[in-house]
């Protein structure tokens, strides 16, 4: 099975929560996709292995959540405006600000469509881990969506 | 210039969990510059269908090597917290080829280091992504936290 094919069983479903067991990366990082109440929220549980600092997450793997929650909802938004993405699009740049330290939790991410063009997406995504009000760390990103 | 034992940095960055995880090696330090390998490996894939890696983990060898940069401008390991880090994505990397992440730290100032770098597999002058990044240094009047 395909992201891509996890991806339309979570949109079809409404409760949803699996392993994304798909891209060996994102087993790497132990995410989860989790579609619930309409959102697609990526679940980052708290591993030893994601420690980039004492006591603290890696800030790369805050930033490829990130990047994850914003490439996943950008497909997420085409289905929605009725238009099946088979593909993911690629991202062109994300720039990722750091707000708090990653503590040992589990971190939760979800992005939102700013504008989806014809070519380009601009997506805005949060990370956070007690309060999604207070986020540890946002982004935005440019992705260019598969051309027909 | 620096007299440094890269053999004595591997071992620092080995320690760290998620660089040892990445399999991310030292391969070169030099004054306010650093330059590290991430050698292909099944974890690091994002597209199956390709063998493609993910940004995700060019990302993180580019937040990593960015830090070693300030380290070797501060001439210390000291407690540096990334303020933000913009990465471009110019070509996917090649499936199976090590990617390198260079960074220097361009200036610094009291409370900032900034930073540049660029991903690539054979050409610095071909990358694979560039980025350029700031990082909060410690407060020195608070003691050594950023």
């Amino acid at each position: 099975m395909t992201l891509a094919q996890t991806l339309a069983r979570a949109l079809q479903s409404t409760e949803f929560e699996e392993d994304m067991a798909d891209v060996p990366y994102a087993q790497h990082l132990g995410l989860k996709l989790r579609h619930s109440d309409n959102r697609l929220t990526i679940i980052m549980p708290f591993k030893f292995d994601l420690i980039g600092s004492p006591q603290r997450l890696h800030g790369g793997t805050i930033g490829a959540m990130l990047e994850i929650a914003g490439l996943v909802e950008a497909v997420a938004a085409q289905a929605r405006q009725g238009e099946e993405a088979k593909r993911f699009g690629k991202p062109i740049s994300i720039t990722i600000d750091y707000l708090r330290g990653g503590e040992m939790k589990t971190t939760y991410a979800e992005a939102q469509v700013e504008r989806m063009g014809r070519r380009v997406a601009n997506i805005r995504s949060r990370a956070w881990q007690d309060d999604r009000e207070n986020p540890i760390a946002t982004a935005h990103m440019h992705v260019l969506l598969p051309q027909a | 210039m620096m007299n440094i034992d890269t053999g004595l940095i591997q071992k620092m960055v080995d320690a760290i969990p998620q660089i040892s995880a990445l399999g991310i090696k030292v391969h070169g330090f030099g004054v306010r510059e650093a330059t590290l390998a991430l050698p292909y490996g099944d974890h690091l894939i994002g597209f199956p269908e390709t063998g493609v890696i993910a940004g995700g983990a060019v990302y993180s060898l580019m937040d990593t090597v960015c830090g070693m940069a300030v380290f070797s401008a501060l001439g210390a390991y000291k407690p540096i917290a990334t303020l933000d880090l913009r990465i471009d994505y110019l070509k996917p990397a090649t499936p199976h080829e090590t990617v390198y992440g260079w960074a220097e730290c361009y200036k610094l100032t009291r409370h900032v280091a900034f930073v540049r770098g660029q991903a690539f597999h054979d050409d610095k002058a071909d990358p694979i992504a560039n980025v350029s990044g700031t990082f909060m240094l410690p407060d020195e009047q608070k003691g050594d936290k950023p």
